[in-house]
């Protein structure tokens, strides 16, 4: 049933004519039918404020305005923002001051701020700090978003500055990102998922009927019309025992154990349509009892994992002191800004398969497509696309990307299928859910001795892509930068009727550090020791690396190679004025106020394992076109990997063009996980660029009939050293080097390089996170009033980049250690299926971070001496603001479990009261 | 995340919106800013049938005080009554300071009084506001106008006094009540309280309080006042020690029967928002 | 029992399977099911129901699954009704936060209230207002879901609407009900919910 309205709008001074259906939102209007897609859609529920437009000169959330209800208005989008073709000085400010980092916010932001400037030319601080907590960005932790529009506001930004900050940034500032829902393809079909309705199920019948016979609808299909075999694979180990069993078919078939499991799909000409006939798929099961807490009765876990080194036992029992504690971590996830989505179009004559969404590691997911679908690796395409914010669970082989496949070469159509905000909250994968008792034997000097660790890792319904991993991992990294002799650790692997769980930004070790450091503050107050006199005396020496820990991490056994603990220590203590916080806090207690600080030390790794691949084109107009197998997802990596060649090649870096995660461009790839993409396809590139240095000096020793030792490279040209008249561009170089040419000199055409870097060992960045907050005594309301996060990179490639990712890294943690959880009813409904109910944090909630960034601990394994960055701002803050919270309250040890919620403070008050 | 589908009809006049929604029949509804109709549609737990489309009638858009009276038409924007009612007179600030709980800019852009009201949301500001300054809400249907107390007007969660076929056209502020606060909590900026309290007293010349109002919302279905504490109040000196006893008694009253920890949250909430409440309105209006 | 039950109308009937419609509203938001019911035992000696019920939603993706056991105990001043329900309600009505779940099934159970007392005290009106209200009153102690049911349960409206009823967090609740407007009789609600699932087969 539709109900046709024709609308005139005008948007950004042009007018249009639509023919809408009445309940078609202006956003959709935008997109879809006026193929203005720099407006986005984060929530579909007037949370997130993406899609602010501006309409009649006010900003709205286009998602709450129907199309219909716009008729004779006029409509200013992101695009009208950059008409001539140059960023404003709004735009310019949040690229020169780190305002954004995927750019799926920054849109919506962008309209906010341009109306608020139109209105106020000067708005007060208050007015700045009001905009920005009016909407949600997930990577950037508004201190950006604050500072660009700060700056436009007094006028400081450069209008016109000839370089934007990241090489991203000119099109996601002008909405010309191309992020997964803005590919449209001709004649393609919509996808809706049916999704289960209870956690623990047998399915009965499914009566797709009703659906079957709506108009637009396509097929409705179940299990029952899969191939065998569809079951989603494991990526990474480890694989210990079969692990099979716990392996998540692609639609189920007999049984559902999870709310939100896919059970059937509906395929149709139009999303509406599509969500509408799902709704008409009738299932019925017959319910089970779930499994909802891996502490009930009768729970036995999949999977056992075991761990150790030493004999912790002996130390144990030799200890002057054993401290124990309990803790739990809340189930939360990653949650980026943009949902997930896919695109396929299969070419049924030339058998091939292109596919546009797949970001984080599309060479695997084309090798598993491949298998899956009874395709050769060549037959499929991955295409690079923008990503709104990755944080681990983006990109993972799902269910989706299997069926939205599968589906465009059975129809023979495109097939597009984008999440919605409901589903991804329930389809995607969570994190971090894990309890867990751990001991530590202590010297009375406060040394440890050995730490005993029994975990709990709630995994929800299925083992995905990630496995075993975070489980192991939380295992590996338990022991952080600490000195420590006895190790007996076991991680115990429930599958619950929840949804599945993968990694998330710092996986195993945000809730690993937690635990640890939560110990360490026992043992502290049980010794009458200071906190930091306790780490202090645990923390490695320089003396004792490499310290080699016998237990694995992705793969490979811990080797802290270099580092300076209690270097980065003091530099942090000193420049956060740690002790002005602490005699601060203190005061302001003597007035009344809950006040405290907190401190947590914590290891990070990245990179580890597998290899990266670079290929480097030199364009016929000179330019550089560098490839990688790494994916944009919003770190900047194009940035780095243009910045790496730039300094490698002495090139400007308006000419060097980055394609990122285009597996027609790179044979093979890694990916970008695991704070890799610096790591891995920096040195991939970086060698590459010398490579191509080679390359270009040899062509060019030969066309200037020099010896290549004479040669220098500059500027994008090569010349004989001190004879500017010999100068030869790269674009010459290009020519003289084509078909034709390199043909005589038995030389493949083109200068084109490609070089692959291997099997780097694992690098250990680490750092310090101090917290201050208050707790609100009426409420038990948490705030995080300072927060600084002390961080040893090895080497910043590009440090603006390094900042953004630790503040906004940070923005998360602070989320989840204060407001963010998925909870379930018991029954097993899941109660956090909006933005109203699962909490991210605003800008409100979120403090100005501060820094110390040190390029001290250089990383042995790979050329550019770099650690990744992409992790450390979260890794130890629920840890840090859970020991100023038990400051606050002075209560030591108080807090044990996270999010602090104001119920779980009211229940420490009332103990009080 | 896409909407049922549904008719639309934009109307230019309060009588053809009445005619309309007496024509489409019980599962219409008026939509104005859409501000929270249209997420309750896009999770599809709302699905009229039809829209009637109001918000242009700009004869419903006025802010204007008339007498003692505040008059706010039902398409008044929360912006408008942000930086508005100030000027409509001494007495009515606590809308004006009230109202940047509502949202956030872009929401209180677009989002109406009226519609606030007519949503009945038992959380939301100018229902406890309503209630607390004893507004009067003015309904019109093909039959003529109605006036219903505030009191009245809140009959479940999410549920008024209006038949499907009327329209909430204006609400009715009787008095200035300069002496008046209202207080919340949320656990994010901007979000829906968990709990709020709205005050209204007046001060006699030795400082003692009467006509004492004191509204709840996040704590039942409706908004709700508790009379016991306002009589508590009422010829008492506006003092802490007064305050902080009307208050317990709030919490006592209303927080029987929420037994578990959120419950005590809750509970907790009302007694200290309430005291402060209390305390501001007390105060006066600032400056 | 079913005209105790508010709303909702029988459809038709099949052995001893009822089949029927039934639709609460709570402001905008509108629940619609459809589905069977059953009684699984009646034993009009011990005044004794147990009856199971299982409905989908009309026009969205969801559906609830009810088993409802009913007796009565006699006491000296009365007798008390006790209505055991164990509700598992599905689908975005039991996922949507602020407590939607939660406000859709007090209603249910205060119209269920308003109507079992009306039929058990033989008036045939529409009880009076505080019977709701008070039925209400049990919602802050009560947490968990709805069902659905008509909106206005008015007798002739002969009233599968089972599947409803109320579930609760905190343990057995026994709560008088409008008690003024009965002679010599009090109703009770005792409401148990996950707890007590693993009493039933899967159903």
């Amino acid at each position: 049933m539709s109900d046709l309205h024709l609308i005139a709008i005008t948007v950004n001074g042009e007018a249009h004519e639509v023919a809408v259906d009445s309940r078609r939102t202006l956003a959709d209007v935008l997109r879809h039918d006026l193929r203005l897609t720099g407006t986005h859609l984060g929530c579909e529920h007037g949370v997130c404020g993406a899609c602010t437009v501006l309409l009649d000169g006010s900003p709205v959330r286009s998602c709450l305005v129907f199309g219909v209800q716009a008729d004779g208005m006029e409509v200013e989008t992101v695009e009208g923002l950059a008409d001539d073709g140059t960023l404003g000085p709004l735009q310019q400010a949040f690229s020169e001051e780190g305002g954004l980092q995927c750019g799926f916010c920054t849109p919506g932001f962008l309209m906010l701020g341009t109306a608020l400037l139109r209105e106020h030319p000067d708005p007060t601080e208050e007015e700045i700090d009001d905009l920005v907590a009016a909407n949600l960005c997930r990577c950037t932790g508004y201190a950006g978003i604050r500072r660009a529009l700060l700056k436009a506001a007094r006028g400081g930004a450069t209008e016109g500055w000839p370089e934007p900050a990241r090489v991203e940034d000119p099109r996601l500032l002008t909405g010309g990102g191309r992020f997964v829902d803005d590919v449209d393809r001709a004649g393609q079909l919509w996808m809706r998922v049916v999704r289960a309705d209870l956690a623990a199920a047998e399915i009965v019948e499914i009566d797709a009927e009703a659906a079957r016979q709506m108009e637009g609808v396509v097929a409705v299909l179940d299990a029952t019309s899969l191939p065998d075999g569809f079951v989603i694979p494991i990526r990474l180990g480890p694989y210990e025992g079969d692990l099979t069993p716990f392996l998540q078919p692609v639609l189920a078939g007999a049984e559902v154990r999870y709310v939100g499991e896919p059970v059937a799909v509906v395929v149709a000409e139009d999303p509406y349509v599509a969500e509408d006939a799902a709704e008409r798929v009738v299932t019925r099961y017959a319910p089970r009892e779930p499994l909802l807490d891996s502490a009930q009765h009768g729970a036995e876990p999949a999977v056992t994992l075991r761990r150790g080194f030493g004999d912790a036992d002996a130390a144990f029992a030799a200890a002057d002191l054993v401290v124990e504690v309990d803790v739990r971590v809340g189930r939360h996830s990653a949650v980026p800004l943009e949902t997930r989505g896919l695109v396929a179009d299969w070419d049924t004559q030339a058998r091939h398969l292109t596919v546009w969404g797949a970001t984080k590691v599309p060479h695997f997911n084309r090798g598993a497509l491949a298998r899956l679908l009874g395709l050769g690796a060549e037959e499929i395409t991955i295409r690079a696309s923008d990503a709104g914010g990755g944080f681990g669970v983006r990109g993972e082989l799902y269910p989706e990307d299997v069926l939205v496949t599968w589906l465009a070469m059975r129809f023979e159509r495109p097939v597009k299928w984008i999440e919605d905000r409901s589903e991804h909250l329930v389809a995607t994968n969570h994190s971090r859910e894990q309890s867990r008792r751990l001991e530590g034997a202590f010297r009375e000097d406060g040394s440890l001795l050995a730490v005993r660790d029994r975990v709990r890792h709630d995994n929800g319904a299925y083992l995905r892509t990630h496995g075993l991993l975070v489980p192991e991992m939380t295992l590996g990294m338990l022991l952080g930068p600490y000195r420590v002799d006895g190790y007996d650790g076991e991680a115990q692997v429930f599958l619950t009727n929840k949804t599945p769980a993968g990694t998330y930004r710092a996986p195993g070790r945000y809730e690993a550090t937690f635990a640890r450091e939560r110990l360490l503050d026992k043992a502290a107050a049980a010794l009458g020791m200071d906190p930091i006199a306790l780490r202090r005396r645990n923390l490695l020496k320089a003396r004792e690396l490499p310290h080699h820990r016998p237990v694995p991490v992705l793969g490979h056994e811990v080797v802290i190679d270099d580092a300076d603990f209690a270097g980065l220590l003091a530099e942090t203590l000193k420049e956060s004025n740690w002790s002005g916080w602490k005699k601060e806090a203190a005061k302001l207690r003597g007035e009344g106020r809950a006040i405290g600080v907190g401190f947590a030390y914590f290891l990070e790794k990245s990179g580890g394992g597998g290899f990266e691949t670079a290929r480097i084109d030199v364009l016929a107009d000179g330019r550089l076109r560098v490839s990688s197998g790494a994916t944009s997802l919003g770190q900047g990596v194009e940035t780095v990997l243009a910045e790496v060649v730039c300094r490698e090649l002495d090139v400007a870096r308006a000419d060097v063009a980055v394609v990122a995660g285009d597996t027609d461009l790179v044979e093979a790839g890694g990916g970008s996980w695991a704070s890799r993409s610096t790591v891995y396809a920096g040195s991939a590139a970086q060698k590459a660029a010398q490579e191509l240095r080679a390359l270009l000096l040899e062509v060019a020793s030969e066309l200037l009939e020099a010896d290549a030792r004479d040669l220098e490279l500059g500027a994008g040209a090569v010349e004989v050293r001190g004879s500017p008249s010999s100068r030869i561009s790269f674009a010459e170089l290009a020519a003289r080097s084509d078909a034709l040419a390199n043909g005589r000199h038995g030389r493949p055409p083109g200068l084109s390089v490609t070089a692959t870097f291997t099997d780097a060992p694992m690098t250990y960045p680490y750092g310090v996170h101090l917290a201050q907050v208050e707790v609100d005594r009426r409420s038990g309301a948490v705030s995080v009033l300072r927060y600084h996060v002390g961080y040893d990179v090895g080497t910043a490639i590009s440090p603006r980049q390094v900042e953004g990712q630790l503040v906004g890294g940070a923005a998360q943690g602070i989320g989840g250690a204060l407001l963010e959880e998925f909870t379930y009813d018991e029954l097993g409904q899941p109660q956090s299926t909006t933005f109203i109910d699962y909490l991210l944090p605003t800008a409100a909630e979120v403090p100005d971070v501060t820094l110390t960034l040190l390029e001290r601990g250089r990383a042995k394994g790979n050329p550019l001496g770099a650690k990744g960055a992409g992790e450390g701002g979260t890794t130890a803050c629920g840890a840090a603001i859970a020991a100023a919270v038990d400051d606050a309250l002075q209560r030591p040890g108080a807090i044990l479990e996270l999010p602090i919620t104001p119920t779980r403070v009211m229940r420490l008050l009332a103990g009080e009261e | 995340m896409k909407p049922a589908p549904f008719a639309y009809h934009r109307v230019h006049s309060v009588e053809a919106a009445l005619e309309r929604l007496h024509e489409l029949g019980e599962e219409a509804k008026p939509i104005a800013g859409g501000q929270s109709l249209a997420p309750l549609m896009a999770f599809r737990l709302a699905r009229p049938t039809a829209l009637v489309d109001i918000s242009r009638l700009a004869e419903l858009a006025h802010l204007a005080r008339v007498g003692d009276e505040l008059r706010v038409g039902a398409l008044t924007r929360h912006a408008t009554v942000e930086s508005g009612a100030a000027q409509c007179g001494e007495g009515f600030e606590v809308l004006s300071r009230s109202a940047r709980f509502i949202g956030h800019g872009p929401i209180r852009r677009r989002g109406t009084f009226g519609g606030s009201l007519a949503h009945g949301d038992p959380s939301a500001e100018w229902c406890l506001l309503a209630l607390a300054l004893d507004a009067v809400v003015i309904a019109r249907d093909r039959a003529g106008e109605r006036a219903i107390d505030a009191g009245d007007f809140f009959t479940g969660y999410f549920s008024t006094a209006l038949a499907p076929d009327e329209l909430l056209v204006e609400v009715r502020f009787p008095r200035p009540r300069p002496h008046s606060s209202l207080k919340e909590f949320s656990r994010r900026r901007g979000d829906f309280a968990l709990v709020g309290v709205a005050v209204a007293l007046d001060l006699d010349r030795a400082g003692r309080c009467e006509d004492v109002r004191i509204a709840f919302g996040g704590v039942d279905d409706v908004p709700v006042r508790v009379a016991a504490a306002e009589r508590l109040l009422e010829g008492e000196p506006a003092e802490a020690d007064a305050f902080r006893a009307a208050a317990e008694l709030c919490g006592a009253e209303l927080g029987r029967g929420l037994g578990d920890e959120d419950g005590r949250l809750k509970r907790r909430l009302m007694v200290e928002l309430s005291v402060e409440a209390l305390g501001e309105a007390s105060a006066g209006v600032p400056g | 029992m079913a005209p105790c039950l508010p709303g909702a109308s029988i459809e038709g009937k099949d052995g001893d399977v009822y089949t029927g419609a039934m639709r609460t509203k709570v402001g905008p938001i509108v629940a619609s099911y459809r589905g069977t019911l059953k009684f699984d035992e009646l034993d009009k000696e011990k005044r004794r129901a147990v009856i199971s019920a299982r409905a989908e939603e009309v026009s969205g993706q969801g559906g609830a699954e009810a088993q409802i056991v009913t007796s009565v105990i006699e006491g000296e001043d009365g007798s008390l009704v006790v209505i055991e329900t164990d509700v598992q309600i599905r689908g975005r009505v039991a996922q949507f936060g602020r407590g939607a779940l939660e406000k859709i099934s007090q209603k249910m159970f205060a119209d269920f209230a308003k109507n079992l007392e009306r039929q058990l005290s033989g008036e045939s009106e529409a009880a009076p207002e505080e019977a709701a209200r008070e039925g209400g009153g049990a919602r802050e102690a009560t947490a968990a879901p709805p069902s659905p049911t008509a909106a206005d349960g008015t007798a002739e409206q002969a009233s599968l609407d089972v599947l409803g009823l109320v579930g609760e967090q905190i343990g057995p609740l026994a709560r008088r009900v409008g008690a003024p407007l009965l002679v010599g009789l009090v109703v009770g609600f005792v409401v148990g919910r996950s707890g007590r699932r693993g009493e039933r087969g899967p159903g």
